[in-house]
Protein backbone atom coordinates (compact mmCIF):
# COMPACT_ATOMS: atom_id res chain seq x y z
CA UNK A 1 0.00 0.00 0.00
CA UNK A 2 2.95 2.12 1.40
CA UNK A 3 4.45 1.87 -1.50
CA UNK A 4 1.61 2.54 -4.03
CA UNK A 5 1.16 5.90 -2.30
CA UNK A 6 4.58 6.34 -2.81
CA UNK A 7 4.69 5.53 -6.72
CA UNK A 8 2.28 8.52 -6.74
CA UNK A 9 4.35 11.09 -6.08
CA UNK A 10 5.32 11.21 -9.20
CA UNK A 11 2.37 11.35 -11.38
CA UNK A 12 3.72 12.94 -14.05
CA UNK A 13 5.57 9.85 -15.58
CA UNK A 14 2.02 7.98 -15.34
CA UNK A 15 -0.06 8.26 -18.15
CA UNK A 16 -3.60 7.85 -17.71
CA UNK A 17 -4.41 4.25 -17.97
CA UNK A 18 -1.54 3.34 -15.67
CA UNK A 19 -3.08 5.77 -13.19
CA UNK A 20 -6.31 4.07 -14.02
CA UNK A 21 -4.94 1.02 -13.90
CA UNK A 22 -3.52 1.15 -10.31
CA UNK A 23 -6.36 2.67 -8.96
CA UNK A 24 -8.18 -0.18 -10.04
CA UNK A 25 -5.69 -2.43 -8.84
CA UNK A 26 -5.89 -0.45 -5.08
CA UNK A 27 -10.08 -0.77 -5.56
CA UNK A 28 -9.72 -4.57 -6.20
CA UNK A 29 -7.30 -5.10 -3.38
CA UNK A 30 -9.76 -3.64 -0.77
CA UNK A 31 -13.08 -4.66 -2.16
CA UNK A 32 -11.57 -8.43 -1.75
CA UNK A 33 -9.65 -8.44 1.14
CA UNK A 34 -11.00 -5.47 3.43
CA UNK A 35 -14.27 -5.88 2.20
CA UNK A 36 -14.05 -10.21 2.33
CA UNK A 37 -15.10 -10.34 -0.81
CA UNK A 38 -12.77 -13.07 -1.09
CA UNK A 39 -14.18 -15.24 1.41
CA UNK A 40 -17.88 -13.82 1.02
CA UNK A 41 -20.48 -16.30 -0.31
CA UNK A 42 -21.58 -16.51 -3.57
CA UNK A 43 -24.35 -14.60 -3.96
CA UNK A 44 -22.41 -11.03 -2.64
CA UNK A 45 -19.89 -12.17 -5.76
CA UNK A 46 -22.67 -12.02 -7.88
CA UNK A 47 -24.25 -8.61 -6.28
CA UNK A 48 -20.76 -7.16 -6.73
CA UNK A 49 -20.17 -8.34 -10.20
CA UNK A 50 -23.58 -7.01 -11.34
CA UNK A 51 -22.69 -3.52 -10.06
CA UNK A 52 -19.91 -3.48 -12.58
CA UNK A 53 -21.91 -4.69 -15.46
CA UNK A 54 -24.43 -2.10 -14.88
CA UNK A 55 -21.86 0.40 -14.46
CA UNK A 56 -20.44 -1.14 -18.09
CA UNK A 57 -23.74 -0.75 -19.69
CA UNK A 58 -23.75 2.87 -18.72
CA UNK A 59 -20.20 3.69 -19.88
CA UNK A 60 -20.60 2.08 -23.45
CA UNK A 61 -24.14 3.21 -23.86
CA UNK A 62 -23.71 6.42 -23.42
CA UNK A 63 -20.05 7.21 -25.07
CA UNK A 64 -21.39 4.71 -28.16
CA UNK A 65 -23.76 7.84 -28.56
CA UNK A 66 -21.54 10.85 -27.91
CA UNK A 67 -18.38 9.60 -29.40
CA UNK A 68 -20.29 8.99 -32.70
CA UNK A 69 -21.73 11.94 -32.86
CA UNK A 70 -18.77 14.78 -33.46
CA UNK A 71 -20.17 16.57 -36.26
CA UNK A 72 -22.92 18.44 -33.05
CA UNK A 73 -21.25 20.69 -30.32
CA UNK A 74 -21.78 19.83 -27.30
CA UNK A 75 -21.15 22.11 -24.24
CA UNK A 76 -20.26 25.46 -25.03
CA UNK B 1 -27.95 -20.35 -0.61
CA UNK B 2 -25.68 -23.97 0.02
CA UNK B 3 -23.81 -21.41 2.37
CA UNK B 4 -26.66 -20.69 4.84
CA UNK B 5 -28.48 -24.25 5.16
CA UNK B 6 -24.95 -25.35 6.02
CA UNK B 7 -24.62 -23.02 8.98
CA UNK B 8 -27.90 -23.76 9.84
CA UNK B 9 -26.95 -27.31 11.21
CA UNK B 10 -23.30 -25.89 12.60
CA UNK B 11 -24.50 -22.85 14.50
CA UNK B 12 -27.47 -23.82 16.75
CA UNK B 13 -25.29 -23.08 19.66
CA UNK B 14 -25.75 -19.61 18.73
CA UNK B 15 -29.90 -19.83 18.71
CA UNK B 16 -31.13 -17.88 21.19
CA UNK B 17 -28.77 -14.95 21.10
CA UNK B 18 -30.13 -11.53 22.32
CA UNK B 19 -29.56 -9.84 19.49
CA UNK B 20 -30.81 -12.28 17.24
CA UNK B 21 -34.20 -10.90 15.82
CA UNK B 22 -37.01 -13.10 15.33
CA UNK B 23 -37.38 -12.99 11.98
CA UNK B 24 -34.05 -15.29 11.16
CA UNK B 25 -33.35 -18.54 11.92
CA UNK B 26 -29.85 -18.17 13.31
CA UNK B 27 -27.47 -15.64 13.80
CA UNK B 28 -25.37 -16.74 10.55
CA UNK B 29 -28.81 -15.96 8.65
CA UNK B 30 -28.69 -12.82 10.29
CA UNK B 31 -25.45 -12.10 9.69
CA UNK B 32 -25.22 -13.29 6.03
CA UNK B 33 -28.84 -10.92 4.83
CA UNK B 34 -27.29 -8.18 6.71
CA UNK B 35 -24.00 -8.23 4.83
CA UNK B 36 -25.86 -8.84 1.16
CA UNK B 37 -28.56 -5.73 1.91
CA UNK B 38 -25.56 -3.71 2.29
CA UNK B 39 -23.73 -5.00 -0.97
CA UNK B 40 -26.90 -4.13 -2.37
CA UNK B 41 -27.23 -0.70 -0.70
CA UNK B 42 -23.55 -0.35 -2.59
CA UNK B 43 -24.57 -0.90 -5.75
CA UNK B 44 -26.53 1.77 -5.80
CA UNK B 45 -24.15 3.56 -4.72
CA UNK B 46 -21.67 2.67 -7.16
CA UNK B 47 -24.31 3.90 -9.79
CA UNK B 48 -24.85 6.99 -8.29
CA UNK B 49 -21.08 7.68 -8.19
CA UNK B 50 -20.76 6.23 -11.51
CA UNK B 51 -23.03 8.71 -13.12
CA UNK B 52 -20.48 11.33 -12.19
CA UNK B 53 -17.91 9.62 -13.24
CA UNK B 54 -19.47 9.14 -16.53
CA UNK B 55 -20.01 12.65 -16.80
CA UNK B 56 -16.28 13.68 -15.76
CA UNK B 57 -14.83 11.07 -18.34
CA UNK B 58 -17.48 12.90 -20.96
CA UNK B 59 -16.19 16.18 -20.54
CA UNK B 60 -12.61 15.07 -20.05
CA UNK B 61 -12.59 13.80 -23.43
CA UNK B 62 -14.30 16.63 -25.12
CA UNK B 63 -12.49 19.45 -23.08
CA UNK B 64 -8.56 18.38 -22.62
CA UNK B 65 -7.09 21.21 -22.49
CA UNK B 66 -9.50 23.30 -20.10
CA UNK B 67 -9.56 19.83 -17.80
CA UNK B 68 -5.31 19.79 -17.60
CA UNK B 69 -5.13 23.40 -17.28
CA UNK B 70 -8.09 23.17 -13.75
CA UNK B 71 -6.33 20.09 -13.05
CA UNK B 72 -3.19 20.80 -12.34
CA UNK B 73 -4.27 23.85 -10.37
CA UNK B 74 -5.50 21.34 -7.53
CA UNK B 75 -3.03 21.09 -4.99
CA UNK B 76 -1.41 17.68 -5.26
CA UNK B 77 0.31 17.52 -1.98
CA UNK B 78 -2.84 17.65 -0.15
CA UNK B 79 -4.41 15.15 -2.63
CA UNK B 80 -1.66 12.83 -2.07
CA UNK B 81 -2.31 13.27 1.82
CA UNK B 82 -5.69 13.00 1.66
CA UNK B 83 -5.33 9.36 -0.10
CA UNK B 84 -3.12 8.10 2.22
CA UNK B 85 -5.20 8.93 5.35
CA UNK B 86 -8.17 7.45 3.96
CA UNK B 87 -6.82 3.94 2.35
CA UNK B 88 -4.45 3.80 6.27
CA UNK B 89 -8.32 4.57 7.88
CA UNK B 90 -9.45 1.90 5.39
CA UNK B 91 -6.62 -0.52 7.04
CA UNK B 92 -7.93 0.28 10.89
CA UNK B 93 -11.29 -0.17 9.76
CA UNK B 94 -10.88 -3.34 8.59
CA UNK B 95 -8.95 -4.02 11.94
CA UNK B 96 -11.98 -3.13 13.86
CA UNK B 97 -13.89 -5.58 12.22
CA UNK B 98 -11.38 -8.00 12.70
CA UNK B 99 -11.04 -7.16 16.19
CA UNK B 100 -15.01 -7.44 16.62
CA UNK B 101 -14.69 -10.87 15.32
CA UNK B 102 -12.21 -12.19 17.21
CA UNK B 103 -13.82 -10.55 20.42
CA UNK B 104 -10.72 -8.39 21.34
CA UNK B 105 -13.15 -5.45 22.62
CA UNK B 106 -10.55 -2.68 23.85
CA UNK B 107 -8.58 -2.75 19.99
CA UNK B 108 -11.97 -2.52 18.51
CA UNK B 109 -12.42 0.67 19.85
CA UNK B 110 -9.08 1.97 19.68
CA UNK B 111 -9.59 0.92 16.00
CA UNK B 112 -12.86 2.56 15.51
CA UNK B 113 -11.29 5.87 17.29
CA UNK B 114 -8.21 5.84 15.21
CA UNK B 115 -10.87 5.34 12.39
CA UNK B 116 -12.88 8.49 13.27
CA UNK B 117 -9.76 10.38 14.04
CA UNK B 118 -8.54 9.86 10.17
CA UNK B 119 -11.86 10.44 8.90
CA UNK B 120 -11.99 13.39 10.56
CA UNK B 121 -8.30 14.24 9.24
CA UNK B 122 -9.93 13.75 6.14
CA UNK B 123 -12.35 16.03 5.88
CA UNK B 124 -10.39 18.86 7.62
CA UNK B 125 -7.35 18.54 4.86
CA UNK B 126 -10.83 18.88 2.37
CA UNK B 127 -11.84 22.15 3.93
CA UNK B 128 -8.54 23.79 3.63
CA UNK B 129 -8.53 23.08 0.16
CA UNK B 130 -12.33 24.16 -0.30
CA UNK B 131 -11.20 27.09 1.20
CA UNK B 132 -8.31 27.84 -1.29
CA UNK B 133 -10.72 27.24 -4.01
CA UNK B 134 -12.68 30.14 -2.63
CA UNK B 135 -9.76 31.97 -1.93
CA UNK B 136 -8.92 31.70 -5.74
CA UNK B 137 -12.58 32.34 -6.72
CA UNK B 138 -13.10 29.27 -8.62
CA UNK B 139 -16.15 28.29 -6.81
CA UNK B 140 -18.37 27.63 -10.02
CA UNK B 141 -21.19 29.76 -10.82
CA UNK B 142 -22.56 32.33 -8.28
CA UNK B 143 -22.87 29.78 -5.49
CA UNK B 144 -21.05 32.06 -2.93
CA UNK B 145 -22.59 35.30 -2.91
CA UNK B 146 -20.38 37.78 -4.07
CA UNK B 147 -18.10 35.52 -4.76
CA UNK B 148 -18.36 34.34 -8.53
CA UNK B 149 -16.35 31.93 -10.62
CA UNK B 150 -13.42 34.79 -11.76
CA UNK B 151 -10.40 33.20 -11.23
CA UNK B 152 -6.92 35.01 -12.36
CA UNK B 153 -5.38 34.14 -15.60
CA UNK B 154 -1.56 33.82 -15.81
CA UNK B 155 -0.31 35.88 -18.30
CA UNK B 156 2.81 34.52 -20.29
CA UNK B 157 6.17 35.77 -19.24
CA UNK B 158 5.01 36.80 -15.90
CA UNK B 159 6.38 35.02 -12.90
CA UNK B 160 4.38 31.82 -11.63
CA UNK B 161 1.61 32.39 -9.19
CA UNK B 162 0.33 29.37 -8.01
CA UNK B 163 -2.93 31.22 -6.91
CA UNK B 164 -3.57 32.42 -10.28
CA UNK B 165 -5.21 29.55 -13.13
CA UNK B 166 -2.60 28.57 -16.10
CA UNK B 167 -4.15 27.89 -18.93
CA UNK B 168 -3.20 25.38 -21.33
CA UNK B 169 -3.72 26.70 -25.37
CA UNK B 170 -7.10 26.15 -26.28
CA UNK B 171 -8.76 26.17 -22.64
CA UNK B 172 -11.38 28.37 -22.38
CA UNK B 173 -12.16 29.65 -18.50
CA UNK B 174 -15.84 28.58 -19.31
CA UNK B 175 -14.34 24.93 -19.47
CA UNK B 176 -12.08 25.23 -16.47
CA UNK B 177 -15.39 26.23 -14.64
CA UNK B 178 -16.84 22.82 -16.22
CA UNK B 179 -14.24 21.00 -14.67
CA UNK B 180 -15.31 22.70 -11.14
CA UNK B 181 -18.45 21.72 -11.27
CA UNK B 182 -17.81 18.52 -11.93
CA UNK B 183 -14.72 18.64 -8.76
CA UNK B 184 -17.25 20.03 -6.34
CA UNK B 185 -20.06 17.80 -6.96
CA UNK B 186 -17.98 14.88 -6.91
CA UNK B 187 -15.52 15.78 -4.05
CA UNK B 188 -18.84 17.32 -1.90
CA UNK B 189 -20.68 14.16 -2.33
CA UNK B 190 -17.70 12.11 -1.11
CA UNK B 191 -17.56 14.65 1.79
CA UNK B 192 -20.85 13.94 2.62
CA UNK B 193 -20.78 10.18 2.34
CA UNK B 194 -17.73 10.26 4.80
CA UNK B 195 -19.45 12.58 7.13
CA UNK B 196 -22.31 10.07 7.14
CA UNK B 197 -19.51 7.60 7.83
CA UNK B 198 -17.86 9.39 10.70
CA UNK B 199 -21.55 9.76 12.33
CA UNK B 200 -21.71 5.84 11.29
CA UNK B 201 -18.65 5.25 13.26
CA UNK B 202 -19.49 7.49 16.37
CA UNK B 203 -22.82 5.08 16.68
CA UNK B 204 -20.47 1.91 16.60
CA UNK B 205 -18.17 3.64 19.24
CA UNK B 206 -20.69 4.25 21.63
CA UNK B 207 -22.62 0.41 21.26
CA UNK B 208 -18.85 -0.91 21.57
CA UNK B 209 -18.08 1.21 24.55
CA UNK B 210 -21.84 -0.42 26.11
CA UNK B 211 -20.26 -3.91 25.27
CA UNK B 212 -23.14 -4.42 22.73
CA UNK B 213 -21.34 -6.46 20.00
CA UNK B 214 -19.33 -10.08 20.63
CA UNK B 215 -17.84 -12.78 18.27
CA UNK B 216 -21.25 -13.65 17.34
CA UNK B 217 -23.22 -10.74 16.78
CA UNK B 218 -20.70 -7.84 15.11
CA UNK B 219 -22.97 -7.16 11.56
CA UNK B 220 -23.09 -3.43 12.39
CA UNK B 221 -19.59 -2.59 12.57
CA UNK B 222 -19.14 -5.34 9.58
CA UNK B 223 -21.74 -3.44 7.30
CA UNK B 224 -20.49 0.21 8.64
CA UNK B 225 -17.54 -1.32 7.38
CA UNK B 226 -18.04 -2.12 4.18
CA UNK B 227 -19.99 1.26 3.64
CA UNK B 228 -16.31 3.23 5.01
CA UNK B 229 -14.31 0.92 2.47
CA UNK B 230 -16.71 1.94 -0.30
CA UNK B 231 -15.95 5.43 0.29
CA UNK B 232 -12.48 5.00 0.36
CA UNK B 233 -12.57 3.18 -3.32
CA UNK B 234 -14.41 6.03 -4.39
CA UNK B 235 -11.36 8.19 -3.20
CA UNK B 236 -8.75 5.71 -4.78
CA UNK B 237 -10.70 6.68 -8.20
CA UNK B 238 -11.33 10.22 -7.51
CA UNK B 239 -7.91 11.13 -6.49
CA UNK B 240 -6.17 10.08 -10.18
CA UNK B 241 -8.77 11.55 -12.15
CA UNK B 242 -8.91 14.92 -10.62
CA UNK B 243 -5.70 15.70 -9.60
CA UNK B 244 -3.07 13.43 -11.60
CA UNK B 245 -4.32 12.98 -15.18
CA UNK B 246 -3.91 16.36 -16.34
CA UNK B 247 -0.09 16.41 -15.46
CA UNK B 248 0.09 13.86 -17.87
CA UNK B 249 -0.57 15.79 -20.74
CA UNK B 250 1.36 19.26 -19.77
CA UNK B 251 4.11 17.10 -18.84
CA UNK B 252 4.48 14.91 -22.07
Amino acid sequence: MTVIAAFYDFPWKLNAIVALTIATIKGTFVVLYFMHVRYSSRLVWVIVASALFWLGIMFALTFSDYLTRSWISIGY
Amino acid sequence: MANVIDSHATTSEVHGHRSLQHHFENMEQQREAGTLGMWVFLVTEIMFFGGMFLAYTLYRSIYPAAFSSASNHLDITLGTLNTAVLIFSSFTMAMAVYCTQVGKRRPQILCLVITLFLGLTFLGIKAKEYYDKYEDHLIPGSLIPGNPFKPEVQEEGQPMDPHKLHLLPGATLAQVQMFFWLYFAMTGMHALHMIIGAGLITFLIIFSLKGRFDPQYHSPVEVIGLYWHFVDIVWIFLFPLLYLLGRHLEHG
